[in-house]
């Protein structure tokens, strides 16, 4: 896997992804969907997702995730993205989501080299 | 012993003093990030409306939302600062919305006002009358006859004036925190070491502090000023967000639908990939942000239209910059994608599904803005359980001896308005003095307050303050039984209490109280008792400071 950026990942026919969100000052109020379908986590903390490349060459699986704050976690709470593949290539830092961006949507995508 | 006027006045300033300091540190600490150097040419026009929006669960999701968050995370990374790529967080979502404009396709206009959440946020945490911040009855500055079960988790202070149960009236400064705190040191305060150490926000210490010094009032917290420390423990589950009861509810029930927005468009993303125009998307994905490594120097060259703009607007301030980074965002958005909708190859049955969108965009807001506030509501339910306690409290008491103070503390909530606090107690004599008829068990006693809010405090201006006028009417018993069969003192004391607390400003509360007492520890004279303080809740300042920025 190589990192293009923190929500741009390029991954090889097969590999299989790993997607942690670590949720600090939080309780873990975040999910992934894929494609469309919300994934279950493989491991509730850190909130854990693992899921195959199956797009053809030049392919993207579009991910997005949706984080969410209680009125009582800080303003300082926040979510932190980490990626990594069956591949290779290292655990990279994905995206950061704190409670006062406006944004608690984030993209991701899985491009299939 | 009263304080003279003029010692109540400068001890007052005293600790306006503290306070303004304190909030002068917390300030430079939440502001933290570093600032944009001064424009030193004509600061960019931002041509759409200036208002922020957010991006969030429940939400209308509308295009321009999106570009406002995409610029928003592109000036404020914390990657690094101004950091384009981040722009490609927020491409698939810009992306769709765009070609469905392109189609024709009807935005979804119920927008939520800007801000809401975060005043939300800052209202619930200001409105909240459930710590108790101040001293216990005992203690000679307390306001108090009956304790609340909750405490501060950060750090709580309060400086007091008057007595509730003591014939010596004094000043005291109470200090109060949870040792969860210092678990986070070093590993982080992640979900994982919180459901590792949770179990430490049982715990709350306290201390009170006579106060002498009254040109440094924080100087007083000293062994030697040390009135009475405390320790709490929580009998009851942890009914926190953060508790696993809140997760399993998340998990089992709130995150298919609050994911629905995320699923219209990840799905509508993925269907448009494979309507044979990916190839057009990485194409104009790359026009927005693209990385190249030059050849001659082998070093990483960032373009697109992102860093261009940033280029060209690097003396902009970043309040600005976000909202003209969005006007071009939006600006490509239609010339690269909406207006090109004819010349992207797509069939009739590609357009269909991206008209469709937005209609199933806005039934996702629907479905998630429901499950929020489900959540919501499932929290409040959960944060209104009864709260039992038992506390140990050592008083260092000059005008007897130290004595240990064991009580029981339960809390119920009763409605959004209305709040119970029943406490009983016994306290013991570490060395009974036979001299002063002194045994081992000093005195039993019992409490009981009834507590309502009244309403939004009229000095509390500041936006999102919503802290609440409280008042409360408390009854307190106790047995003291060094005073049975002494000509002249009363080993049935009871006082009733009428108590008014006003909020200020920024987490700061005046308590005023009145007593009448039947008898005190000394004296069998009854009495009335006017009692005032002033209580400081840091987290309310936190949240009230970080809404401010």
């Amino acid at each position: 896997m190589q990192q293009i950026t923190r929500s741009i990942y390029l991954c090889s026919a097969g590999e299989v992804v790993t997607l942690e969100i670590v949720a600090t000052k939080v309780g873990n109020f975040a999910s992934l969907t894929l494609d469309g379908d919300t994934k279950s986590p493989t491991s509730a903390s850190p909130l854990t997702y693992q899921f195959p490349i199956t797009a053809p060459p030049g392919g993207i699986h579009h991910g997005m995730i949706t984080c969410f704050f209680p009125d009582s976690a800080p303003d300082d709470a926040q979510y932190e993205v980490f990626v990594s593949g069956s591949a290779g290539g290292g655990r990279f830092t994905g995206s950061d989501i704190v409670k006062t961006d406006p944004g608690w949507l984030r993209g991701i995508e899985f491009r299939r080299s | 012993m009263f304080l003279s006027r003029s010692k109540r006045v400068r001890l007052r300033k005293q600790c306006l003093r503290a306070i303004a300091t304190l909030l002068a540190t917390l300030a430079t600490l939440s502001c933290g990030r570093a600032q944009t150097p001064a424009a030193t040419v004509a600061p960019v026009q931002p041509a759409g409306p200036k208002q922020a929006v957010t991006c969030r669960p429940g939400d209308p999701l509308m295009l321009e939302d999106f570009a406002y968050c995409a610029a928003y995370a592109v000036v404020h990374s914390r990657n690094k600062p101004r950091d384009a790529s981040e722009v490609t967080g927020f491409f698939d979502a810009m992306w769709v919305l765009a070609l469905s404009k392109g189609v024709g396709s009807e935005a979804v206009n119920n927008r939520v006002n800007d801000r809401t959440m975060l005043l939300l946020q800052t209202e619930q945490e200001t409105k909240r009358t459930d710590k108790q911040i101040g001293a216990s009855a005992s203690s000679r500055g307390s306001t108090t006859l009956a304790e609340k079960a909750g405490f501060a988790d950060l750090l709580g202070l309060a400086i007091e004036n008057g007595a509730v149960q003591k014939e010596v009236s004094g000043s005291t400064l109470t200090l109060s925190t949870t040792p969860y705190a210092l678990t986070t040191i070093g590993g982080g305060d992640t979900a994982a070491h919180y459901h590792k150490f949770g179990e430490l926000t049982r715990l709350g210490l306290s201390a009170t502090f006579n106060i002498s010094d009254q040109q440094n009032v924080l100087a007083n917290a000293t062994r030697r000023q040390l009135a009475e420390w405390s320790a709490k423990f929580r009998l009851t589950a942890d009914a926190s967000a953060r508790s696993r009861a809140a997760e399993k509810y998340w998990q089992t029930s709130v995150v298919s639908k609050v994911s629905a927005p995320a699923a219209a468009i990840s799905q509508t993303a993925a269907a448009a990939s494979g309507l044979d125009v990916s190839g057009r998307r990485d194409q104009i994905e790359r026009k927005f942000f693209d990385a190249q490594i030059d050849a001659s120097t082998n070093q990483v060259r960032i373009k697109g239209y992102v860093q261009d703009f940033l280029n060209a607007h690097a003396a902009s301030g970043d309040d600005e910059l976000v909202l003209a980074l969005r006007d071009d965002l939006l600006a490509h958005l239609k010339e690269d994608i909406t207006d090109q909708i004819n010349s992207l190859g797509l069939d009739q049955k590609a357009k269909a599904k991206l008209a469709a969108l937005v209609p199933s965009l806005k039934d996702a807001q629907v479905s998630a803005l429901g499950a929020v506030k489900d959540f919501q509501d499932f929290l409040k339910s959960l944060s209104s359980k009864p709260v039992a306690s038992v506390a140990y409290s050592n008083v260092r008491d000059t005008t007897s001896s130290t004595y240990s103070v064991f009580k029981f503390l339960l809390e119920k909530t009763e409605s959004d308005v209305m709040q119970l606090d029943f406490n009983a107690s016994a306290s013991l004599y570490s060395n009974p003095n036979p001299a002063l008829n002194q045994q081992r068990v000093r005195d039993y006693a019992a409490a009981l307050d009834w507590s309502g809010k009244l309403g939004r405090s009229p000095f509390a201006t500041m936006e999102g303050n919503e802290s609440q006028v409280t008042f409360s009417f408390s009854g307190r018993y106790q047995r003291l039984l060094e005073n049975r069969h002494v000509p002249g003192k009363k080993a049935d004391l009871a006082s009733a209490q009428a108590k008014l607390e006003i909020p200020l400003f920024a987490g700061a509360t005046i308590p005023l109280s009145i007593t009448y007492s039947n008898a005190n520890e000394i004296s069998t004279k009854d009495r009335v008792r006017f009692n005032f303080g002033l209580n400081f809740d840091t987290d309310k300042l936190y949240q009230l400071l970080r809404l401010s920025k």
